[in-house]
């Protein structure tokens, strides 16, 4: 087993390394699934079949991180997408637009907005979702799905800017943030 | 100098599961084990409005692990509340046991007792075991509750009941491994049967 304990980088910035293991046939990307990228702790498995801990305390991950690089191989990150709900409304009134946040944050959903669009990630049967949803949706709204970036519905207060960030790796273009109670 | 240790330091284990399903009993089956291992473990009761299961946790690892290695957290409202929606008073009691124990091996955060789509924040807990009981019927598996589903582990508890109440094991067995992609393990807790396949389980997904 492998553990992981520290962000070695970025794929970007440490590219020689990658092309290496591009041509070599080690480069494996692992994808991490949104439960997984929220733990401060998680056992994954490698292609091969050697098992991966990834134990990250206060730091959060980022698409592109390098968790891996030795002579044998370099692992890098990719967040799993999330199937999101995604409704399109029509210009509604404040009175509709209120009862509509009151019944879905009473289903405690997580929301994004993007747009006119709503986007509920689906958890559970995403049939039973979209029947619960068209409760109480006005005349002429619609609801499709999509796959989404799951960074979508984090926080935006997450955010702390300079205070909240430190720098890690060879070089300190690439940056993470540390967790200030994402609770959604 | 580093910074003092945060609940983001200190692996974290959910249970929970309905009421009477057997959380409390499972945890009182853990500890002693996972401490005769060596670990340093602190336990976290929910509860709606009680200090009921803290107390009784209390009194059952008196000599074992430190008393305030052992706190309640009144939820106030649903007790799915304080263990997904909003898991800051269950994040600020283990930030607490780190100031007096900044080297504990694990954290065990019993939810308050819930109904089936009961889950864990994963910003509170690593890992999760969904407790329940034969005794609440043999359809629970099939009925897909996020709790079911989802959690990292199913314990389905009482399995000595299960002939009294007309339960079928195999059904159970047949219908969770239908509707889970993650292990379920059967477990007796009044004689401890199945609770060292769960400790194995746990060490070996958590405690790396």
């Amino acid at each position: 087993m492998i553990v992981a304990r520290e962000i070695l980088g970025s794929v970007e910035e440490m590219a020689e390394q990658r092309q290496r293991h591009e041509e070599g046939g080690t480069l494996e990307r692992i994808t991490v699934s949104e439960r997984e990228r929220n733990r401060s702790r998680f056992k994954t498995e490698l292609s091969d079949g050697t098992d991966l801990g990834v134990v990250l305390g206060d730091t959060d991950l980022e698409p592109g991180d390098v968790l891996v690089a030795s002579d044998e191989r370099m692992v890098v990150v990719e967040f799993d997408r999330r199937e999101a709900l995604v409704v399109s409304l029509p210009e509604i009134s404040w009175k509709n637009a209120l009862e509509l946040g009151h019944h879905m944050g009473n289903q405690h959903w997580e929301l994004a907005i993007r747009d006119d669009d709503l986007l509920v990630p689906v958890v559970g049967e995403r049939r039973l979702m979209d029947r619960t949803l068209r409760e109480d949706l006005p005349d002429g709204a619609e609801i499709g799905v999509e796959l989404v970036d799951p960074e979508l519905f984090d926080d935006a207060n997450e955010n702390h800017g300079a205070d909240g960030s430190h720098a890690h790796g060879s070089t300190a273009s690439h940056s993470h943030e540390h967790r200030h109670g994402k609770h959604g | 100098m580093s910074s003092p240790p945060t609940h983001r330091d200190v692996p974290t284990v959910g249970i929970g599961g309905p009421v009477g399903s057997g959380k409390t009993a499972l945890i009182k089956r853990l500890v002693p084990k996972l401490k005769d291992s060596g670990l340093e473990i602190g336990v976290i009761a929910n509860d709606i409005l009680t200090q009921e299961d803290a107390e009784q946790f209390k009194r059952s690892f008196a000599g074992e692990i430190p008393e305030d290695l052992v706190v309640g957290v009144e939820t106030g409202a649903c007790p799915h509340t304080g263990i997904r929606e909003d898991p800051s008073m269950n994040l600020a009691a283990i930030d607490s046991f780190l100031e007096e124990y900044p080297d504990l091996d694990l954290v065990l955060l019993e939810s308050g007792g819930d109904n089936l789509a009961a889950t864990f924040n994963p910003e509170l807990a690593d890992y999760y075991a969904f407790v329940i009981s034969t005794a609440e019927g043999d359809d629970i598996p099939r009925k897909r509750g996020p709790g079911v589903v989802e959690a990292d582990l199913l314990v389905i508890n009482k399995t000595d009941l299960a002939e009294h109440v007309g339960a079928d094991l195999d059904v159970m067995r047949s219908d969770a491994a239908d509707v889970r992609e993650g292990p379920s393990i059967f477990t007796n807790c009044k004689t401890g049967d199945g609770i060292d396949d769960v400790i194995a389980d746990i060490e070996d997904r958590v405690l790396f």
